[in-house]
């Protein structure tokens, strides 16, 4: 592949497209053993939390294991992340993803205090999504 | 832009894959880039020092003795460099027939 690049423009491009994308994925992609902790995780949280309430120690916990999660995932890549302010796609991407962030909460955070099975059954739907795009990612 | 733009240290097929693994990133591992560009332990040493040298790359490391890791991130001259030769590229492309 190498050989063919230094006579081949449309080739070189391609191929340097190609280790771009590798490089960006092995910067921030979540290893799918990773996503199906996170997953757990957040179950467990969300039954500690229906069964006794929020709680400080319950806050700790999970700063404390968030913490941990994203040390470990940290250390474990080859690669990692431009800030994403770093270049105007990933600004957009921020924006988009902030935007989204707000938009969501602005309805959940209300149904969590009028409706609360309503605002958990919708959690729990949407870890349950999580969960099935994790898997269907794998089988890719 | 033309092919009086590109740049004679990005040009190399094997710095040129390292350079845009490295614009892709802040920072790569030498072992990520070594398996990516399936090069060997000198070959790699050798381009990366050329784009160090030139001021496009940077390196760092990270661990002690037998854990320790090399990283290279690239110069902000760096992005500028590759993204003028990526550009120069694609207008040697877009003025070249495509290949059978």
């Amino acid at each position: 592949m190498l050989s063919n690049m230094e006579t081949n423009p449309h080739v070189e491009l391609a191929e340097a497209d190609r280790l771009a994308r590798k490089a960006r994925i092995a910067a921030t992609d979540y290893p799918t053993s990773a996503s199906l902790v996170l997953i757990v995780a957040d179950v467990v949280l969300i039954g500690v939390f229906i069964a006794v309430g929020l709680s400080a120690g319950m806050i700790v916990g999970w700063l404390a294991f968030l913490a941990i999660f994203h040390t470990v995932l940290r250390l474990r890549r080859h690669a990692r992340p431009r800030a994403p302010w770093a270049t105007p796609t990933s600004r957009r991407q921020l924006l988009k993803t902030i935007t989204l962030d707000v938009a969501v909460n602005a309805v959940w955070i209300p149904l969590f205090f009028l409706a609360r099975p309503v605002a958990i059954g919708l959690l729990l739907a949407a870890l349950a999504w999580s969960l099935v795009g994790t898997l269907k990612y794998r089988h890719a | 832009m033309s092919v009086a733009d590109l740049d004679p240290v990005i040009h190399a097929p094997k710095r040129l894959g390292a350079m845009a693994m490295l614009n892709a990133t802040e920072w790569v591992e030498f072992s990520f880039l070594r398996e990516s560009l399936d090069v060997s332990d000198s070959d790699l040493s050798k381009q990366m020092t050329q784009l160090v040298d030139a001021g496009y790359a940077k390196v760092r490391k990270s661990g002690f003795g037998r854990g320790a890791t090399t990283w290279f991130g690239m110069t902000a001259a760096g992005r500028k460099a590759f993204e003028r030769h990526v550009a120069a590229l694609r207008a040697v492309v877009d003025q070249a027939p495509i290949p059978d």
